[in-house]
């Protein structure tokens, strides 16, 4: 199973930061989705809200974008950058100077459909999601359009809550599975809703637990990325 | 999908993937209920005896005297609730129930598209919770008051400024999480597809209407079009049955307090292309992020725009402009004084830059879009006289 976390760029501030990125690193951890915080995040729960606006009264747009070199440095693996559509579209020339150190872009609201042209104009890989709304044919057009993982939100919401899945996601998760990988994302807390996760998919995406996990302090954290990892 | 998704580069559906199938849903449902004969004259005859249209097309005289050009108001201050906003929450309403939908979710800012919604809920028995951001609650409380006579929930909003664009934010995440029992009744030609074509559809009477009550007045259309502009639904449908015409078309933002980023909502006058709220259209933003924005009327301080704005700015077919918060009330006291009506102060924007340009609109015979009453920004009034 690939695990991912998602880590807000200079959250809590920067050096913590960078620190959880070499824990990640240390630990074995499969991927990082970087958050780039946005103003008016709409697909976040309070957690991840608070920690974006905490740091946008810290630093600027260019910081958050700028530490992506650090991170790249301190971890092997592969690098995601997650957002929102209007810094992409607002900073698509910056964006290209990035487009080296990433495997891809993640922005939280921008469906499959719109990603099509969106990818044109970025000129890099945008990851399509899935949900449990999705029809057969919003999943027809997720693996057909897609270069990499796609990303499954296990419930209608927002990020936070809890972890729990349909029969009927399930079943449009193994239609996916069959032509594409599949992570999922949203809900997951813990060792065990992440063993839940991994019989099901090919991987998972821990965000809000993480932030919170860090907001305790670093060594907490890294106690929280072990269990997940082991 | 059978409408169109963008005016020009504008618009589209910037919003998690879980809302598409609901999103095309509402494509569906309204193609549908717009087919629907029953329907559609049900909703025709709701909008004569309950809403009180048409509404009408008054010549104000002592205003024309006072800016030296003709002047008609359309009084949609006099549609019920006090707003235009009542022919889009009355057309939804129907629309949500021919769908089978139960609950209704929407946002407001001066509170005037909370009551239009709070009142269809009640008349059609559907549960309604509105979304509020902190300061429009605190500055509009006649409106919060009236929301819950009428049976809705209010939420108050505090997160990222307590505005209009807190309350879209907060609905949005509602409507993610709710999405198959909820109709987001959205109250302007804001947001993702299908939404501005919809809105922009149930508004567009207000131009039909007043297309028909000028030639019967003047035997030929006005020279002049001006109505103020927040998300932009009472402009685009008055502009929109005058499009092909041989018409000037003036949208009026807020200008607030100075031209200074924070200042003001002048989106179309100030702002670059960017995404908010499902759309790409204009937007005051800095580095990436939406910017804060201000207006003495809480029906216009938003930092976005409806797409076809957005389209109608870059094709030239509008001017766009905006008027200062001071110039604003002197649109709402001379209408009160000269003509005994107090309007909305969103509206009052329209008037103070008919005020503002005498020189430019000399003779001409213009429509201004009256687009709501007053009585709702008394105590901004009273705080502003103190």
């Amino acid at each position: 199973m690939n695990v991912g976390i998602y880590l807000v760029s200079n959250y809590p501030k920067k050096s913590i930061f960078l620190e959880a990125v070499e824990i990640c690193n240390n630990l074995d951890v499969d991927f990082l989705e970087i958050g780039i915080p946005f103003s008016d995040p709409i697909a976040d729960g309070e957690i991840l809200e608070k920690a974006a606006f905490e740091c946008l009264s810290k630093y600027d747009t260019q910081d958050f974008f700028e530490s992506l070199f650090e991170v790249k440095k301190l971890f092997k693996k592969r690098l995601y950058v997650m957002t929102y559509a209007n810094i992409a579209y607002s900073l698509k020339d910056e964006l290209k100077n990035y487009n080296k150190i990433l495997n891809g872009i993640i922005l939280a609201d921008l469906p499959v459909r719109e990603a099509i042209n969106f990818e044109k104009q970025l000129d890099c890989n945008i990851i399509k999601f899935a949900t449990p709304e999705s029809r057969k044919k919003d999943l027809d057009l997720a693996i057909k359009n897609t270069k990499d993982f796609i990303y499954f939100i296990s419930k209608r919401g927002i990020t936070g809550g809890s972890f729990s899945l349909e029969s009927q996601t399930i079943e449009k998760i193994n239609y996916c599975r069959k032509q594409a990988k599949v992570y999922l994302g949203f809900g997951i807390r813990n060792a065990s809703d992440a063993k839940e996760a991994s019989k099901i998919a090919d991987g998972v995406i821990i965000g809000t637990q993480a932030a919170i996990e860090l907001q305790k302090g670093i060594s907490d954290f890294e106690k929280f990325i072990k269990s997940i990892t082991k | 999908m059978k409408l169109k998704r963008y005016f020009g580069e504008f618009g589209g559906q910037f919003v998690p993937e879980t809302l598409i199938p609901a999103l095309d849903e509402l494509e569906e449902g309204y193609i549908a209920f717009k087919k629907d004969k029953k329907a559609q004259k049900q909703l025709n005859d709701m909008l004569k005896t309950y809403v009180g249209r048409p509404t009408p097309l008054y010549f104000a005289k002592n205003f024309s005297d006072y800016v030296g050009a003709k002047v008609y108001l359309k009084r949609e201050d006099l549609a019920h609730t006090g707003a235009h906003k009542i022919n889009n929450t009355l057309a939804q309403g129907f629309l949500a129930k021919f769908m089978g939908k139960n609950r209704i979710i929407a946002e407001t800012g001066a509170g005037q598209h909370g009551v239009a919604t709070a009142t269809v809920c009640a008349l059609l028995g559907l549960e309604c919770v509105v979304y509020m951001g902190k300061t429009d609650v605190e500055r509009q409380s006649i409106n919060v008051d009236k929301m819950k006579i009428l049976g809705a929930n209010v939420i108050s909003v505090e997160k990222s400024g307590g505005t209009l664009k807190s309350a879209i934010n907060e609905a949005l995440r509602d409507w993610v999480t709710n999405v198959k029992t909820t109709h987001y009744l959205l109250g302007s030609v804001v947001g993702p597809h299908p939404f501005p074509t919809i809105v922009g559809d149930f508004q567009s009477i207000i131009g039909k209407e007043a297309k028909r009550q000028i030639k019967q007045y003047e035997n030929r259309l006005c020279d002049v079009i001006v109505a103020c502009v927040g998300g932009g639904s009472n402009a685009y449908c008055i502009f929109s049955a005058f499009l092909k015409d041989n018409v000037e078309l003036y949208g009026v933002e807020a200008g607030g307090r100075s031209v200074n980023l924070g200042d003001h909502s002048a989106t179309l006058s100030l702002g670059t292309k960017g995404i908010l709220h499902g759309a790409l259209s204009y937007l005051l933003q800095k580095n990436a992020n939406v910017a804060s924005v201000h207006s003495i009327s809480a029906g216009l301080d938003y930092p976005g725009v409806g797409p076809m704005h957005s389209y109608l700015k870059d094709t030239k077919r509008v001017i766009y402009d905006y008027v200062f918060d001071n110039q604003a009330l002197e649109g709402f006291f001379a209408l009160s004084k000269l003509e005994g009506i107090i309007p909305a102060l969103e509206s009052s924007h329209a008037l103070g830059y008919v005020l503002a340009n005498k020189e430019k609109f000399k003779n001409k015979t213009i429509i201004i879009n009256l687009s709501g009453r007053g009585d709702k920004d008394l105590d901004i009034i009273k705080a502003v006289q103190q």
